[in-house]
């Protein structure tokens, strides 16, 4: 197969080449990131990592059906499409495939700054690096008796293009910049705990002394916790505990190919109250600064804000181009590639969820548990709901007081119950890196 | 510029995924990649330097020792021993080379005899093949390599019965290639996925409090390797993130408790050598219930007087001490005799996942499916059953360790990086554990 004189990387280039192979056509997704990470093990520097990752996914339209191949090896791009297209031969005619999303679909061409590239983060070396490192390490030692037991920062910088033969070729840079600590306490008794912190942005605008004192603050405050009575209490669930959940159960639940197959909870429900009146989820793509945002998705569709959940109301489900197509709608720009190895698959860009009733959810509570993070939270069933989970980094709280930590704790419950016993938020709005959201104060559920 | 010590390890990769829904082909995917890893040691700190494409090895250790050396500014200044490799023949670990076409159609076979009953609602399998072609060489020159191929499965079933949703999932790992679609056993666990899926809808809630408990070989397994397992390696305990740090030679759990780490056995987690160079050997962890080994790489051996041979990194990533093939040996107990000795209990098998903070040694599993005790024997199924608590309580709380030592594959992440691993346990009686249930 001679294709020297056909420019692969470009539009026209996969469409003459798709006709020449006789497929229906080509899409192309390129990815290349550089990256530098630091990492300690307690205070000491351990070591640092410079990554230069570069990569084709590459999906052949064929047979009215499509196959998929990857390669990180430039020169092999060609041999790979032919064998995408053998594994669209291979899988068969799928009436609902339509093919790659056209040009004509997407003239309206955003040209709005999402806050996603900072040239800061690009020009960061290995002197600032260790200097956060050591902004992390004054930030836990502010906290007597609690040591670090790793630090790590990474920073990356990536370029995205997918282009297709229909006419699609865009183009996206975006910065990173993570930091993250994990510190423990320990006593003479042999008692310990241990917490964890973390801040993540597109731009050079981390607090990295934060991050070390609220790991080392929590972790204290934690320390010899009681045992309480098994009964039910109203729970605050902090930004992270809130994530865990909506992670691993509700995301599931809004998926369109998941919707469509029955795997749903949500199936049924769209128009229906499924929870409590003053909730409010949207998803959104192009949400300022957002770690899931960018002017299109993984398949290049424009990226869109989508209502979910309104005053309690089921609105909407998340669709790529191939879900939206079965059922005659638009693709919401939801199609998300882990890595250019992956296929495109549905995910959320930016979950933010609110709640209209907020106020200081602690002076709220009488007798109640605010929860940290959970863990294991991978382990609850996504689609009944039900789950029991270990609380961690977990207080009493009385007559609306923070009162003492508690050791350990299972909360069981149904995550589909909560939506509709979750009653306020507070004004502590945080980014888990695409969920978005405040504590929750849910009424009573059960702890043991 | 010189280093103290630098190695390289390149790697080419070749993948197939299918994935099948309800018996209808939703992907096929094939791939091809590389990877080259440059590490060097300088004075207490490391430098990395990876990529994925095609750059110049001497350019990537040039400033592999560059970063090192930026790294011994606020490293420890520790020193990193000699360890012996060795230039082998080639190890081939290569399995069955089937045509995609009928594997497909295999699995498309094996997917209806899932189909047991009208209130089976959907059907997933996901099937991955991974070869891995690996060449290491460290700066005395030595090249290793070998070739190793893994394929694994897995059936989820998802049954409905009104509102009601239930899963059962089975899956196989093996060393080796299409071969595990021969025989019987994928349709008999496709059956079995089915019927667990079906049982469980009519199963009840588990009780809960302080229960005594017997584990299955999955979910013992599963128990060993995240709640023991993790802390006894060299990392976490140099960190101060471990429960078991300083506590080599002492008493950490019931007599009735040995544990190793072996990478030479041929399960999911072998390797010919590990990610530094080092060819393995059997690793007694607990022994009798004492504490005697940790898991180590080049770097924790050096600093605690160990033995390396457990530095395992995903492709194109940091060789860090991880296990390989984990597990409780075998006692002298059969089935009965366990369910005589718990008389009334919980009965839980297989996991949905679980978590563990090695810090605090606390941990929490959740079982696939349970069965109540009474009595002495198996009763009714329960679902939504989870088992947390303190890890060392755990350990002295082992009242009986069964005779059916099995070992299954699977998949273990640490620090980001996922290697395959191996963990196994006979049946094994546990008192006074923490069962959460309604």
């Amino acid at each position: 197969m001679e294709a020297s004189k056909i420019d692969l990387l470009s539009s026209e280039g996969l469409r003459q080449y798709a006709k020449k192979i006789g497929t229906e056509g080509i899409e192309i997704y390129i990815y290349k990131e550089e990256s530098l990470s630091i990492k300690t093990r307690c205070e000491a520097l351990e070591r640092f990592v410079r990554d230069y990752t570069k990569g084709y996914g590459i999906r052949v339209s064929f047979n009215n059906s499509f196959g998929f191949s990857t390669t990180s090896i430039e020169k092999e791009i060609e041999a790979q499409i032919l064998s995408a297209k053998k594994n669209a031969k291979i899988k068969g005619r799928d009436e609902w495939w339509k093919g790659f999303i056209k040009d004509y679909d997407q003239k309206d061409k955003y040209s709005l700054d999402l806050g996603i590239y900072d040239k800061k983060v690009e020009e960061l070396d290995e002197e600032d690096m260790m200097e956060f490192v050591d902004e992390i390490n004054n930030g836990i030692g502010s906290i007597k008796g609690v040591n670090p037991v790793s630090n790590s920062i990474f920073k990356s910088n990536s370029k995205i293009r997918i282009i297709n033969s229909e006419g699609i070729d865009k183009e996206s840079e975006t910065t990173m910049i993570y930091g993250f600590s994990d510190v423990i306490i320990s006593n003479d008794k042999n008692n310990s705990s241990s917490a964890y912190e973390f801040d993540v942005s597109h731009n050079n605008n981390i607090d990295f002394f934060k991050i070390g004192e609220n790991a080392a603050k929590m972790a204290k405050e934690s320390m010899n916790g009681k045992k309480i009575d098994s009964k039910e209490y109203d729970i605050i669930l902090c930004p992270f505990a809130v994530s865990d959940l909506f992670d691993n159960i509700f995301v599931n639940n809004i998926k369109g190919d998941e919707v469509l197959k029955g795997r749903s909870h949500f199936t049924n429900d769209i128009g229906s109250s499924v929870s409590n009146a003053g909730l409010n989820i949207v998803d959104n793509g192009l949400y300022y600064g957002g770690i899931g945002s960018s002017l299109f998705d993984d398949e290049g569709v424009n990226s869109l804000e989508n209502i979910i959940i309104d005053d309690g109301i089921l609105k909407g489900f998340i669709y790529d181009n191939y879900t939206a197509g079965k059922i005659g709608k638009k693709s919401t720009g939801n199609a998300i590639r882990d890595s250019y190895a992956s296929i495109p698959r549905i995910d959320i860009r930016n979950l933010i969820i609110n709640h209209k009733e907020k106020g200081n959810l602690i002076d709220e509570t009488r007798d109640g548990i605010l929860i940290n993070s959970f863990i294991g939270a991978h382990t609850a069933n996504e689609i009944t709901g039900d789950f029991s989970l270990e609380g961690k980094n977990s207080f009493k709280i009385e007559d609306g007081e923070l009162k003492y930590p508690i050791r350990s704790l299972m909360v069981y419950g149904n995550f589909f119950d909560l939506l509709n016993k979750t009653v306020m938020c507070g004004k502590d709005q945080r980014k888990i890196f695409n969920i978005i959201t405040p504590s929750l104060l849910v009424k009573d559920v059960k702890v043991i | 510029m010189q280093a103290d010590f630098w190695d390289v390890r390149k790697s080419n990769t070749e993948d197939k995924a299918y994935l099948i829904e309800n018996g209808d082909v939703e992907y096929i995917s094939t791939s091809i990649g590389f990877s080259v890893v440059v590490r060097a040691f300088y004075d207490g700190g490391w430098g990395v330097v990876s990529s994925n494409y095609d750059r110049k090895t001497e350019d990537l250790l040039k400033d592999a020792i560059r970063l090192a050396k930026i790294s011994s500014k606020k490293a420890n200044k520790t020193f990193l021993k000699r360890y012996e490799t060795y230039t082998t023949p080639k190890n081939c670990l290569i399995g069955k080379m089937s045509e995609e076409e009928e594997e497909i159609s295999l699995l498309k076979e094996i997917e209806r005899s899932s189909r047991v009953d009208k209130r089976v609602a959907s059907t997933r399998i996901d099937y991955k093949s991974t070869k891995l072609d690996m060449v290491y060489y460290s700066d005395d020159l030595n090249e290793e390599f070998y070739e190793m191929e893994r394929t694994r499965y897995s059936i989820v079933v998802l049954s409905k019965d009104g509102n009601e949703h239930q899963f059962g999932s089975e899956r196989d790992y093996i060393i080796g290639g299409s071969e595990i679609l021969d025989g019987e056993k994928p349709y008999l666990l496709a059956k079995k996925a089915a019927l667990t899926s079906l049982d469980l809808l009519n199963a009840s809630s588990p009780p809960s409090g302080m229960k005594d408990v017997i584990l299955d070989q999955n979910l013992g397994g599963v128990f060993i390797h995240e709640a023991v397992g993790h802390a006894t390696e060299a990392d976490l305990i140099l960190a101060g993130n471990s429960i078991l740090k300083d506590k080599i030679g002492e008493k950490i759990g019931s007599l009735l408790v040995n544990v190793y780490d072996d990478p030479s056995m041929k399960e999911y987690g072998h390797y010919p050598f590990d990610d530094e160079g080092i060819r393995p050997e059997r690793r007694l962890l607990i022994k009798d219930g004492i504490l005697v080994g940790n898991i180590h790489n080049r770097e924790t051996a050096s600093l605690m007087h160990g033995k390396p041979g457990n530095g395992r990194a995903e492709v194109g990533d940091v060789p860090i001490p991880r296990m390989s093939n984990t597990y409780i040996k075998n006692g002298d107990m059969n089935m009965d005799e366990l369910l005589e000795m718990i008389g009334n209990g919980v009965y839980l098998c297989g996991s949905r996942g679980g978590e563990v903070n090695t810090g605090e040694g606390i941990f929490h599993f959740n079982a696939e499916k349970g069965y109540i005790i009474k009595d002495g024997e198996i009763g009714n199924m329960i679902k939504d059953v989870s088992l947390s608590g303190d890890t060392l309580t755990i350990l002295k709380n082992i009242i009986g360790v069964g005779n059916d030592l099995k070992i299954n594959g699977g998949y273990c992440g640490k620090d980001g990086q996922i290697v395959p691993v191996g963990s196994g346990s006979p049946h094994i009686a546990i008192k006074s554990v923490i069962v959460g249930g309604e």
